[in-house]
């Protein structure tokens, strides 16, 4: 009933609100997806405080946008992950530098995935 | 409200085209990369031949006066919005007052906007394609100058699930082009059959069609690509009267030279056809800038409508994951 492109989007939408249990019926088919322990949907920070770690909010195919070096904007787009022919953007959240690219271009990255690494100027 | 605020000329509001009034000698129009507009709609929820704008020279800068989500798809520029950088092929939404920057294509040849619930313009003869030469149909029945006002009409408000928005596999990685043999890095590959006068070719000519590379040259636009490359011959040569051609059709003129029909390709023609381009390739002819060499792909007719087929199931595949990543709002 769903493609595996779908059931990935309909993954990602749980961990994003906090669903831990989800359970779809149509005519006879019934899915049930339950968030497997211990996958926990916040950032983690580097212990240094000027450098902040961005992660994959999405399930799919990494693509960079983005060399390391660049100059970033607070709400910047730097990557996206695709889920087929959809991409969904990886954006940075502060101003700052990119300083290293931790996902690798055409990666399968998961959702907390760590990606890109960004000093504070 | 969209205030183009810098463009070149010949750039112009296009949709699918007109269907039907060729018997009347108004030609299809329309977009040239339709993969392009159709994707754009996709990610903004439009029906899929929602009009868009067709930028095929540049720099181009508007504004946008009031809050609006946006698709830009087909050539890769580099595109600002508000001074920040929009990957190829994304939707997003402005803010009143941010202005979208285009520089010319690092890849590709034209870009498309399109906008939420379609561009506020009459339908003519069943389209919002501008016919320039007539001077009917898209904004004013001319191309967009500096100063022109467009809006949008109404639609369902929605809002992008990520607020940066989101984009599309552009359709050239999504969609691989056909390969031939011997076929050089950079070489454009379009699918082709034979047309009514193929036979008619000497041999030599008909293997050079399929076997050598053919130079899109400056005298290409809208209207059909001239080529330039080893000249093509009939065996005999015969009187023909005008009859009907559709875009993609691969004309001979007594040069030998061959002209491609593209999308404002008049309704009739009197040169021997020696092939057309598939419907399914025909977009990739769009994004083929003057000056690339371009290889012609024997095609049957099965392959054909298979390359059509994977082109639907891209947009329709696009259409339903995007739908996914949009909330209506009340």
């Amino acid at each position: 009933m769903f493609t595996p492109d779908e059931m990935s989007l309909l993954v990602a939408c749980m961990r994003r609100n906090g669903v831990a249990e989800l359970e779809i019926e149509q005519d006879l088919e019934i899915v049930r997806l339950v968030g497997a322990a211990g996958v926990r949907p916040n950032t983690p920070t580097s212990p240094r405080k000027s450098t902040q770690t961005i992660s994959a909010r999405a399930f799919g195919v990494l693509h960079l946008h983005e060399a390391v070096g660049a100059a970033l904007g607070a709400g910047d787009i730097i990557a996206s992950v695709a889920a087929g022919p959809l991409r969904r953007p990886v954006v940075s959240p502060v101003a700052g530098t990119l300083i290293r690219i931790l996902g690798r271009q055409d990666q399968r990255v998961e959702y907390g995935t760590p990606l890109f690494e960004i000093a504070a100027p | 409200m969209i205030e183009i605020l810098e463009t070149p000329p010949l750039n112009t509001m296009q949709d699918l085209g007109r269907v039907g009034y060729r018997c009347h000698g108004i030609g299809r129009g329309g977009v040239m990369d339709r993969l392009a507009l159709m994707a754009g709609n996709a990610l903004l929820g439009n029906d899929e031949g929602e009009a868009g704008l067709e930028f095929q020279l540049f720099p181009v800068r508007l504004r946008f006066n009031k809050e609006i989500a946006f698709a830009l798809t087909g050539a890769h520029c580099d595109s600002r919005l508000a001074g920040r950088v929009l990957p190829p092929y994304w939707a997003t939404r402005a803010r009143a007052g941010d202005e979208l920057a285009l520089s010319s294509p690092r890849k590709g040849m034209r870009a498309y906007l399109t906008v939420a619930g379609g561009f506020d313009v009459p339908e003519v003869l069943g389209s919002r394609s501008t016919h320039e030469r007539d001077s009917f149909g898209g904004y004013h029945g001319r191309a967009l100058m500096p100063g022109d006002i467009l809006a949008s009409r109404a639609h369902e408000p929605f809002v992008f699930r990520d607020s940066a928005g989101h984009g599309a596999a552009p359709a050239t990685e999504a969609i691989l082009a056909a390969r031939c043999e011997d076929f050089a890095e950079g070489e454009a590959v379009v699918r082709a059959i034979p047309a009514a006068e193929y036979e008619s070719f000497n041999e030599e000519s008909r293997r050079a069609l399929w076997g050598t590379p053919w130079k899109v040259t400056a005298r290409s636009n809208r209207q059909g690509y001239a080529l330039s490359g080893k000249p093509l011959r009939r065996s005999a040569l015969l009187e023909m009267r005008s009859h009907a051609i559709v875009p993609g059709v691969i004309q001979v003129p007594p040069s030998g030279q061959p002209l491609i029909q593209l999308a404002e390709a008049n309704s009739a023609g009197g040169y021997p056809k020696i092939g057309v381009v598939i419907e399914a390739d025909l977009w990739r002819l769009g994004q083929l800038p003057p000056g690339s060499t371009l290889r012609f792909v024997w095609c049957s007719l099965t392959e054909a409508r298979a390359a059509e087929r994977e082109a639907e199931a891209y947009l329709a595949t696009l259409r339903r994951l995007a739908g996914y990543c949009r909330y209506n709002v009340k």
